[in-house]
């Protein structure tokens, strides 16, 4: 297994807009990073740079130690799980699973050994003998995954392998993968647009937007310490909330602001409904768990989860503890405190 | 949509229809090649003779060398077809996947020159082939008729080639597969029916053509079966031997018929195994 460096990765395609703008991170050894962002943000190029499968205009790319910058993708030692799953439609599960063993030498009783072992891992012995055409989505997503695995690479490169599943099965498959690549001990990196995905399975996350990073950390980094208003608002469902210092100060939620052109930010699920000022409730949306109140308290905006049914009528009370607010420089977005 | 009763019946009918109006004219080659001389051109007409008759099929083999005729049509037809098949796909591959620049110019090129009618392009082929010393030979025509079949196989092979997703190549390198074998190991076989009929239809223009044939070769050695046909002739120039001419048309037929089904299983059986599903 395998540290994965990238260092300085500029890409533009056709001369145009840089789609990666100068990324740096490493994912150490065995760990499980995701690259997050919106569609267009670049994570998926920036994870075919590292495959091979593109090649950057400048930056430097080390797989365990090895530039790899101008090495074939073969010779990576990655295995690559596409979104589409991109399975030889003319060959059963089976030689599917075998092909990249056998291009490499490896012996027939030990291409049989590992695939009766990846097969019973991902549940798919009685398939071995069709063809991805009579196979469903999930099952197709797990001899994609089989394919990966018993090649034993350094490094795991997966393409949103989650996207093409119905929620029901992405929801159980999120946690089958999290073990399955535990358990392989593998370096992992996962694009994905999900942020639930992200947070849930990630050791580390990188966010991504526009080719540049935002912020790289673990999930509770990410959550709690946003690095900018960027990663601040992709993070949480409701987003946090973001008022600008003149409507923060009107509303009289949040007393003390420090000086300067700021944004203030806090958390839709950590705002106290019930005790402190009086505001109106505009919207209100039931999620079955809890319910998003959207607020105007004296002509700020704020969204906030309250747990059960809202039994509460067209006005309210709310107030923002201590510690939960977030200062955003105005005009860059950077974080403050 | 349930299909109805009558639904059914008239789609049953148009296609008996559209089979009757292709099928009745070598129906009625062959019912010719079977009649005896006498009722060939009678008057009124015979549908159906009298007696089979096979005569007409032994005449045609005495009159010509047709069964040269037949191995130099199968050997051209066969040769046309694999040398366009294989730099066809060789080029419409590249063309789909290299990113050659100039790529689009020169399909455009191909397209254009395939244009050319070819009464056109006798008269320097023949000037051509004589220069190159392949008047009168099998090669010459294969070379001739795979120069002219390519633009079509490129531009079909090439539309193919652009659909089958990119991902299923991407995966064969990263498993190791080097571009030939990805293209011999993963784009081929999935191109099996593109591929099937590009080469039908390349071994049926070559099978039938006359025009270059008839140019470019004189000699019986290396002449096809089309200018094999023409050069069938009775007793006197007022003689037309149209019983041999028919016998001629189904011995020569029947053989293209043959490959085309035995193709075609293949197109279909292409078209279910590789089923490339989303």
């Amino acid at each position: 297994m395998a540290e994965v460096k990238v260092e300085d990765i500029r890409k533009s395609f056709g001369g145009g807009k840089p789609v990666l703008d100068g990324v740096s991170f490493t994912v150490a050894d065995g760990e499980f990073v995701s690259l997050l962002g919106p569609s267009g943000c670049g994570k998926t190029t920036l994870l075919r740079i590292i495959a091979g499968l593109e090649y950057a205009d400048s930056g430097r790319l080390g797989i365990g130690g090895r530039e790899v910058s101008e090495v074939p993708p073969k010779d990576r030692d990655i295995a690559f799980v596409f979104q589409n799953y991109a399975l030889y439609p003319h060959l059963t599960v089976s030689e599917n699973v075998a092909m990249g063993l056998q291009l490499r030498g490896t012996p027939a009783p030990e291409i049989a050994r590992r695939i009766a072992d990846a097969a019973a891992r991902l549940g798919l012995e009685p398939l071995l003998n069709r063809r991805p055409a009579a196979l469903s989505g999930g099952q197709r997503q797990r001899v994609a995954l089989a394919r990966s695995l018993v090649r034993e690479p350094q490094v795991f490169l997966l393409d949103e392998p989650l996207s093409n599943l119905d929620a029901v099965l992405r929801e159980r498959t999120r946690g089958e993968l999290k073990l399955l690549f535990k358990r392989a001990k593998g370096t992992v990196v996962y694009v994905t647009h999900d942020q639930v995905e992200a947070m849930t399975m990630s050791d580390r996350i990188v966010l991504l937007n526009e080719g540049k990073i935002q912020q790289v950390g673990t999930p509770e980094d990410l959550y709690r310490r946003p690095a900018n208003v960027y990663a601040a608002t992709f993070l949480g469902a409701p987003p946090m909330n973001i008022v600008p210092r003149s409507d923060a100060e009107r509303s009289g939620l949040f007393p003390g602001l420090p000086a300067g052109d700021l944004l203030v930010g806090v958390r839709p699920e950590e705002l106290k409904v019930g005790e402190g000022r009086e505001a109106v409730v505009i919207v209100v949306e039931p999620v079955g768990s809890h319910t998003i109140l959207t607020l105007d308290a004296a002509g700020a905006s704020l969204r906030a989860v309250v747990p059960g049914t809202w039994s509460g009528g067209s006005t309210c009370k709310v107030g923002v503890p201590p510690g939960s607010v977030h200062l955003f420089d105005a005009p860059t977005g950077a974080r403050r405190a | 949509m349930r299909p109805t009763v009558r639904g059914q019946a008239l789609f049953a009918l148009a296609v008996a229809a559209v089979a009757a109006w292709s099928l009745a004219p070598f129906l009625w080659q062959a019912i010719t090649s079977l009649k005896p001389a006498a009722e060939v051109a009678a008057v009124p007409v015979r549908y159906w003779p009298s007696t089979l008759d096979f005569s007409s099929y032994a005449q045609v083999f005495e009159a010509r060398p047709f069964a040269t005729y037949i191995w130099n049509s199968v050997v051209v037809g066969l040769g046309t077809t694999a040398l366009t098949t294989v730099l066809g796909v060789c080029a419409a591959y590249a063309f789909s996947r290299l990113g050659l620049p100039g790529g689009r110019a020169a399909l455009i090129g191909i397209l254009g020159l395939s244009l050319f009618p070819g009464t056109v392009l006798i008269v320097p082929l023949k000037m051509l082939a004589a220069k190159a010393g392949l008047l009168n030979t099998r090669s010459g025509l294969v070379i001739a008729y795979t120069a002219l079949n390519l633009p079509f196989a490129i531009w079909v092979l090439k539309a193919f080639f652009d659909r089958l997703p990119k991902d299923v190549e991407e995966a064969a390198w990263l498993d190791g597969l080097s571009r030939w074998q990805t293209l011999w190991k993963i784009v081929l076989p999935l191109s099996a029916p593109a591929v099937a009929t590009t080469a039908i239809l390349v071994f049926i223009f070559s099978w039938n053509e006359f025009l270059i044939a008839q140019t470019l070769v004189s000699r019986d050695a290396a002449r096809t079966v089309p200018v094999g046909i023409a050069m069938l002739s009775g007793v006197t120039v007022y003689e037309v031997p149209w019983g041999q001419i028919a016998a001629a048309v189904v011995v020569t037929t029947l053989p293209v018929v043959a490959i085309v089904l035995a193709f075609q299983r293949r197109i279909v059986e292409g078209l279910t195994a590789g089923a490339v599903k989303g």
